[in-house]
């Protein structure tokens, strides 16, 4: 099996993927004028989310890469930078449920407050977990499990909730929320569902980098089960919910990635079991499912999302074209990624290799065109609620602004939790 | 504040989101009082065992002694041996000497005390002092447990320091000869530890 060399070359594709969607989201959300701006901002807001999960896979490739001789200091430091950065993803993922499927508060204002709620927030928890930890071994850690909790279950809730409220509902506009929410839900927060028979059974001690309980203390074990029960309970709501729902409303595409979820679970169960704790299979196992779900499923979904729900007019010519460049090298890579982590656990010669991922690009190419002009042909059922004048044309702009200056405050806090309290 | 799509409505409206929290709050309580099945290892191959290592510490000294002396050898043993998971087993001392003094035929005496400062149990058996006057051996001991694989918590641990009292009293048959001897002080410490793999 493949070591540590594979593992780079996932974060490298990883990163070139997240890269290459969160430039076009970004350009897309801020310069693409003829969709409703209120579907410019969670576009937009995808974008950055992307960003930032780029440069996290370039702190991992730095982290892990046998090449790069980093002293001891710089690469604890970047520990801390990646921890401090994904804790920021959780904020950056809550702030997209306050936007998608529609604007959770019911003015500008509002939304802004909510907004910087969460920020003000990240950086009050960032502090009162550096003094929690103050005197101890200051990891970041503590503030990452803190943010899952809080964040993590608030977004869970406001998804779910979209869902539970409207997915019966006559008016196809909120219908399609409901949907949208759904496959939002597997697309920002997949990740951890996939042990949800671990957190709905008794079943014995799960491996996996996801989980964190049973490393913490007994006091917080109550609090560190909710954001991941949250999720495991909310697949199954999105899964009966979309196989009970009436025939002219339910939808197959969140049924069906709601069934893989499921069934993904359920593989990944035998493979806990089946496999020796310490063996090369299971930390593979354990580190490529997860990696596999945050670098390579993510972005298939919100493609879908973004296409599906309109939130880039593919009616403009222009845009359609670029939008098709662009998803055949989003697929070359994803095709790429998607074969590292084959040969991670089937050893395959590069000819061969070379050759699948070429028979895939082939069958890709002609389907991607069949899958634009289905969209095309059903943009008019699949909108979104909108509401006009919501938000500011200046808005975009200061999304980009306050993201980018938080990921500076992030690099600030990292040398924080470097040097400790 | 809200987006209408979103507020809370009545109670009937929103029972099946309740609905979802109770059954969340349930589950979350479930997983923190219930202790989770652990996994039985389907590889059979896979034997976890355990097995004791055992390894002896040895100290030699060798004293020159004046009638009447009295002197001490000390071994000590740190908290880093309980660190790694030794404990003491058995201790053995044996005191040898010789007549060396020219035309002397009678052997001197030779007289030795063992003691032990250490955390842990008492020793079963223990032979703690000891003497010679016919240039026998004196062998002094401590023996915890008489057993291949003992129970770990019935022996001594470390920090511990073992201490060897020798005392000499010239015997001598051709007075004024002999005043001095040498004696030899071998310790053996039989340490052992739990190992699993």
């Amino acid at each position: 099996m493949a070591e540590v060399s594979s593992v780079v070359e996932l974060h490298i594709l990883s990163f070139g993927l997240a890269a290459l969607m969160g430039t076009a989201f970004v350009w897309l959300g801020l310069k693409n004028n003829k969709t409703e701006i209120s579907l410019r901002m969670p576009l937009l807001q995808m974008g950055l989310l992307f960003l930032v999960n780029s440069l996290i896979f370039v702190l991992y490739i730095l982290r892990d890469s046998e090449s790069i001789q980093l002293s001891e200091v710089t690469s604890d430091i970047i520990v801390h930078l990646s921890t401090i950065t994904n804790a920021f993803t959780l904020s950056q993922i809550l702030i997209l449920t306050m936007l998608f499927p529609a604007p959770l508060a019911s003015t500008r204002e509002g939304m802004r407050t909510l907004i910087a709620g969460v920020l003000i927030a990240f950086v009050a928890l960032f502090f009162l977990s550096m003094v929690l930890e103050s005197g101890e071994l200051v990891t970041g850690a503590l503030f990452w499990t803190i943010l899952t909790i809080v964040y993590f279950s608030v977004a869970s809730l406001i998804l779910i909730r979209w869902f539970i409220v409207h997915c019966t509902s006559d008016d196809p506009l909120e219908n399609n929320a409901a949907v949208a929410s759904g496959l939002m839900f597997f697309a920002v927060l997949g990740a951890g569902i996939i042990q949800w028979p671990f957190r709905l059974f008794p079943l014995g001690k799960p491996g996996g980098s996801s989980y964190v309980f049973d490393s913490q203390g007994e006091e917080i074990r109550a609090f560190l089960a909710l954001p991941y029960t949250i999720s495991s309970l909310g697949l199954f709501v999105f899964l009966i919910g979309s196989a009970m729902i009436a025939k002219g409303k339910r939808d197959k595409s969140l049924f069906t990635v709601s069934f893989l979820f499921m069934a993904a679970g359920l593989i990944n169960l035998a493979a806990q079991y089946m496999s020796s704790e310490t063996g090369e299979f299971r930390e593979l196992w354990d580190y490529f499912v997860v990696t596999g779900i945050f670098g390579l499923v993510r972005p298939l979904l919100l493609i879908l999302l973004v296409l599906r729900f309109n939130l880039i007019d593919l009616t403009d010519v222009s845009i359609r074209g670029r939008i098709r460049v662009l998803s055949l090298l989003i697929i070359t890579v994803w095709a790429s990624g998607f074969f590292e982590i084959i040969q991670a656990f089937i050893p395959l010669p590069q000819l061969l290799s070379a050759a699948l991922i070429g028979a895939l690009l082939a069958f890709a190419i002609g389907w991607e065109e069949k899958l634009f002009d289905n969209l095309l042909s059903g943009s008019g059922e699949k909108m979104l609620p909108v509401t006009e004048d919501f938000y500011d044309e200046d808005d975009p702009y200061l999304l980009v602004m306050v993201t980018g200056g938080f990921l500076v405050l992030c690099v600030v806090f990292a040398f924080l939790s470097y040097g400790g309290f | 504040m809200l987006n209408q799509l979103f507020t809370f409505k009545s109670v009937k409206e929103e029972r099946p989101f309740l609905t979802f929290l109770g059954v969340c709050l349930v589950v979350v309580m479930l997983n923190v009082s219930v202790d989770p099945v652990s996994p039985q290892t389907i590889d059979s191959t896979v034997d976890i065992s355990s097995s004791y290592e055992n390894t002896t510490m040895v100290e030699s000294a060798s004293l020159d002694m004046n009638d009447g002396g009295v002197e001490a050898v000390v071994l000590e043993l740190n908290q880093n041996w309980s660190d790694d998971g030794w404990h003491v087993k058995s201790i053995e001392v044996v005191l040898s000497y010789e007549e060396t003094a020219f035309a002397d035929l009678d052997c001197d005496t030779v007289s030795g005390a063992l003691s032990l400062t250490s955390n842990g149990q008492e020793p079963d058996t223990s032979t703690a002092e000891g003497a010679s006057s016919d240039c026998s051996d004196i062998v002094l001991s401590m023996v915890w447990l008489d057993a291949d694989e003992p129970d770990l918590s019935l022996l001594a641990s470390m920090p511990a320091t073992v201490q060897v009292d020798v005392e000499l009293s010239v015997d001598s048959t051709v007075p004024g000869n002999d005043d001095e001897e040498t004696v030899n002080v071998d310790i053996e410490l039989q340490l052992t530890r739990l190992v699993q793999s």
